[in-house]
């Protein structure tokens, strides 16, 4: 290859911008206080985790088998899987016009968050369609799991099983795998995922597509540039480039044990 | 080779190893200008790995600052900070393909996607040429090029010495020179 053809590719790459990239604003701050967050969360899971080691000494050997079990479905897992929720949406200037999330559920703890974000092609407004935060009501998870499993049965919906770490709690450190089940409808749209302990087999978390949660009464709805504090934890910018960006707030961690 | 980067302003890596200590010790002061430092060089490698533009860039960006400052004690300044970061990266990455259930879906009743900017032909080419790239070649590309790294700093990031980084660097460039039609100079404006 030749100098000149070097030079040109690189050229061209400069010329693109390919890849550059623009911090948002409050990143840092964010960054900051999610550490604070997790490291005060790891200090609860830990005292959970010897209150959990003192009752399991305290037990029968017979018993310590189910705290142990107990153990891997309990709060402060959850309250990690819940925290690995995305806090930036990131609308390109030429991008689709909607995007939607929807955290993990688990039954009774954590919290359900759904985003839908339109964008208007012609004015290039955003606006935030729904946000749901709640517990996850009690028989929810079951009532997804039926709905699901029917969807299967009546060839709506095609399931594949893979095996994964649970994403909040994967890392550097070898992480806990689970079985994720992910549900797709018939264009391929991932609709659901449930992920499973793969030795008991016993559901930890369910994610479902906020396709059916989607609600044009909105309980909120900010327009582009002027957060409004009322309308729910997220905040719009417009960036440099022409992009949108929403941002979520930081999730408070959740005490370990309620 | 004689591709000559744009200088770009950026925090210079000597100060790195002081607010590395800093942080260390608690310096929340150390700890902002840490995450302020390399955000951008976090953001290259995220980039090049996920594909500049994909909607979890700012989220992996975070990601992997928020777990460099979780685990900075577990940093050995003879490995070099950069490379360590551009490694917890590259896992965070990692992690957020295999989450698969994250789509991006677009409402029935939603208005119509905006048409995409026309780019030129051979814009087109460079970018495909660019995503058909195994990551850690995509990643010098756009650390020297785009971001302006030299290869000393490259160098850093990849934990290998200036001259080993040159090579990738080139060898880079000859994966996407091949990639490039036949053609491909004489469409360039």
């Amino acid at each position: 290859m030749t100098d000149r053809e070097t030079r040109r590719i690189g050229e061209e790459l400069r010329r693109l911008e390919y890849g550059r990239w623009q911090m948002p604003a409050g990143m840092t701050e964010e960054v900051l206080a999610e550490r604070r967050a997790r490291f005060d969360r790891q200090r609860l899971m830990e005292a959970d985790h010897m209150r959990r080691r003192k009752l399991g000494l305290a037990a029968a050997a017979v018993f310590v088998c189910v705290v142990g079990i107990a153990a891997v479905a309990s709060p402060s897992t959850f309250a990690s899987i819940v925290e690995a929720g995305r806090r930036w949406f990131h609308f390109g200037a030429d991008d689709a016009s909607a995007v939607s999330i929807a955290e993990p559920q688990v039954e009774g703890q954590g919290r359900m968050v759904t985003v839908v974000a339109v964008r208007d092609g012609d004015s290039g407004d955003v606006e935030v369609v729904s946000t749901t935060e709640a517990p996850v009501p009690p028989g929810q998870m079951a009532s997804d799991l039926e709905e699901l499993e029917a969807g299967v049965a009546e060839g709506r919906y095609t399931v594949a099983k893979t095996r994964g770490p649970m994403p909040a709690l994967a890392g550097d450190a070898p992480a806990r795998e689970c079985d994720i089940y992910t549900f797709s409808g018939p264009d391929g749209v991932g609709v659901a995922e449930v992920m499973a302990d793969p030795e008991t087999g016993s559901v930890i978390a369910l994610s479902r597509s906020c396709q059916k949660m989607v609600c044009r009464d909105a309980d909120a709805a900010v327009a582009e540039g002027s957060p409004d504090p009322q309308a729910g934890d997220f905040s719009l910018e417009r960036c440099a480039d022409g992009s949108l960006r929403i941002r979520m707030a930081p999730v408070e961690p959740i005490p370990a044990g309620l | 080779m004689t591709a000559t980067p744009m200088a770009r302003p950026r925090p210079p890596l000597t100060s790195e190893a002081d607010l590395v200590a800093r942080t260390r010790a608690g310096d929340q002061e150390a700890a902002a200008l840490l995450v302020e430092s390399q955000a951008e060089r976090v953001a290259a490698v995220v980039s090049a790995i996920l594909g500049p533009g994909a909607p979890d860039v700012d989220d992996a960006v975070q990601e992997t600052l928020i777990r460099a400052l979780e685990r900075l004690h577990q940093c050995r300044t003879d490995e070099g900070f950069p490379a360590w970061v551009t490694r917890i990266a590259q896992n965070v990455c990692r992690d957020l393909r295999k989450s698969a259930w994250r789509s991006r879906v677009t409402l029935a009743e939603g208005p119509e996607p905006e048409p995409r900017r026309q780019e030129p032909a051979h814009a087109l080419e460079l970018r495909r040429a660019l995503a058909a790239l195994p990551d850690d070649r995509r990643m010098v590309l756009v650390l020297r090029f785009v971001y302006g790294y030299s290869l000393a700093e490259i160098g850093a990031v990849l934990g290998v010495d200036a001259e080993a980084a040159r090579s990738r660097v080139r060898r880079a460039l000859i994966q996407a020179r091949g990639l490039l039609g036949p053609g491909w100079e004489e469409e360039l404006p």
